[in-house]
């Protein structure tokens, strides 16, 4: 077997060795240079703090999940029917679209206060809501552009067999959008986390966002880095869900992308 | 007999801003029921503009065109259409996309099956029907694209220089195989091409159109025997209509 970068595909196997490579030097290294715990704790310390603490960073993970999941669920199905709308109705295309475009150059990060204050802080609601504002544009602009960009010469071929809507629908626009719909899901899973996190940090209540402003507060950079460690599982877990679904629904696409492992 | 397809002045312009483009002007001429008519021109004189009039895909400015009588004003859906590129769906491997013509129109799929695989064999691709278009070459993927075309043995069959693709000898294998199938079937055929040879080996009928704006030049009837054989490319009255096709095009 050749090796080499220009023959070689990026593999999980070094990855993974690479980041072993690093945790392990990040551990050796700190008491040498005599970094004090509180900004940069070693990997072990952050174990303990799993060891610890774990019931307790558990019980916050779990808010954090639901309102990343919830937010993403929703936006992602509100995205794709606001897409269909927006490409099947004349008047959506002309007055909605236009207006979602302005909608989504507002940071909607910025009014998470307002959100917190309209629904509610204690409410899960209120963060789901957050993350679900986040989440939800680039599904609609992916599904729009699933939905609509197909060759002309497709939809006219269509036509001279007689094809009905419908069945143009299923077996054309449908398969034509899962391309885009897909690359709208990595991206909005993405901002649910953001979302998410962002609604705990602004809220104080709960879940890994509250934990990280606690770490911040005690000055317990442990707690921190346990709760990104978490929140870095939870996005590539879910992120890998995703892809996993791509490939199942996607076999042509198979080994287009060199992030195909 | 009465035409199946009838042109009557038909013009068209393009309005692309406050640019017109004149595609088509004045072209009247009509095509038996059964007959096999080649359009032949330059790049850029109307052929494929002229293909999507007759199918109904695209509006005329001025004149007519009228298939079996009826003036088109909505896309066809009794004809096979082949476009200049494939138009293949990615996500369907070859047989599925020839098959897609039979879903569309709601036929018994089971029923065509060996019809689709016999088409593709006869394109010279068996072994390749449960490929993805993007595991084939662009030729094999216009082949792919006619046996959609001809699979529910539609009455009129429009081509857009539908062996563009291909090299020389396969071209010639095509032209061969075309006219087999067309020969069982005697459909109607409109057949457009920049390949002269090709228009005269397939068509009984020539049509010579002339660029900017779009016109017919001439339509020359092309008196070969049929079936046509490869042999049939070095008779001098061959070799003659191509001389002929290339004077009325302005070739020096
Ligand atoms: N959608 C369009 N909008 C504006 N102009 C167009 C459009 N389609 C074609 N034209 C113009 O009309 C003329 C004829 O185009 P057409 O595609 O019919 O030519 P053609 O004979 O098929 O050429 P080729 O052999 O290269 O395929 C060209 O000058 C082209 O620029
Ligand atoms: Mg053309």
């Amino acid at each position: 077997m050749e090796k080499g970068p220009s023959s070689s595909e990026p593999s999980v196997k070094w990855s993974v060795l690479f980041f072993l490579c690093v945790v392990v030097l990040w551990q050796l290294l700190l008491p040498v240079f005599k970094i004090p715990s509180y900004l940069l704790p070693t990997p072990l310390a952050i174990l303990a703090e799993f060891q610890t603490r774990g019931g307790f960073i558990f019980a916050n993970f779990l808010p954090t999940f639901y309102e990343t999941v919830l937010g993403f669920l929703i936006g992602a199905l509100i995205g794709v029917v606001s897409g269909l709308g927006i490409v099947y109705s004349k008047i959506l295309w002309l007055t909605i679209y236009p207006s979602l475009v302005v909608i989504g150059s507002i940071p909607r990060i910025a009014i998470a206060p307002l959100i917190l204050i309209w629904i509610g802080i204690d409410s899960i609601w209120s963060k789901v809501t957050i993350a679900f504002l986040v989440a939800f544009f680039p599904m609609v602009v992916n599904s729009v552009a699933g939905f609509s960009h197909i060759e002309g010469e497709m939809l006219d071929l269509a036509k001279t067999m007689g094809m009905k809507p419908w069945t143009e629908f299923r077996k054309i626009r449908l398969p034509n959008s899962l391309p885009y719909l897909f690359a709208g899901f990595k991206a909005s899973i993405a901002l649910a986390v953001i979302g998410a996190v962002v609604a705990e940090f602004v809220s104080g209540q709960q879940g890994l966002g509250y934990l990280i402003i606690i770490g911040n507060n005690d000055l317990n950079a442990a707690l921190i880095f346990a709760s990104i460690t978490v929140l870095s599982a939870m996005s590539l877990g879910l992120f890998g869900i995703i892809v996993g679904l791509e490939k199942v629904l996607m076999p042509w696409r198979r080994g287009i992308y060199p992030s195909d492992l | 007999m009465a035409n199946l397809i009838e042109y009557e002045r038909v013009r068209k312009i393009y309005n692309s801003g406050n640019d017109e483009v004149i595609a088509l002007e004045e072209v009247s001429f009509g095509v038996a029921p059964g007959e096999f008519v080649t359009v032949v021109g330059r790049s850029g004189c109307g052929k494929s503009t002229l293909l999507k009039i007759t199918a109904g895909l695209l509006p005329v400015t001025g004149g007519a065109v009228r298939v079996a009588g009826v003036p088109v004003q909505a896309p066809l859906t009794n004809i096979g259409m082949v476009f200049q590129s494939p138009v293949l769906l990615a996500w369907r491997k070859a047989l599925d996309n020839v098959l897609l013509q039979i879903e569309a129109r709601g036929l018994n799929v089971g029923a065509y099956r060996k019809r689709a695989l016999e088409l593709l064999e006869l394109s010279g691709l068996r072994g390749f029907e449960n490929k993805y278009p993007n595991e084939l070459s662009g030729g094999m993927q216009q082949r792919v694209s006619i046996s959609r075309a001809l699979i529910h043995d539609p009455s009129l069959l429009l081509m857009d220089e539908p062996f563009g693709a291909l090299d020389a000898i396969t071209r010639d294998e095509m032209n061969l195989e075309l006219l087999k199938i067309w020969s069982e079937s005697k459909n109607t055929v409109m057949f457009i091409t920049h390949s002269i040879p090709e228009a005269v080996f397939l068509g009984d009928r020539v049509v010579v159109m002339t660029p900017r704006p779009g016109k017919v030049a001439e339509i020359m009837t092309i008196d070969l025997p049929r079936p046509r054989t490869t042999a049939l490319r070095d008779d001098p009255k061959f070799i003659g209509y191509m001389r002929k096709i290339r004077e009325s095009l302005g070739v020096q």
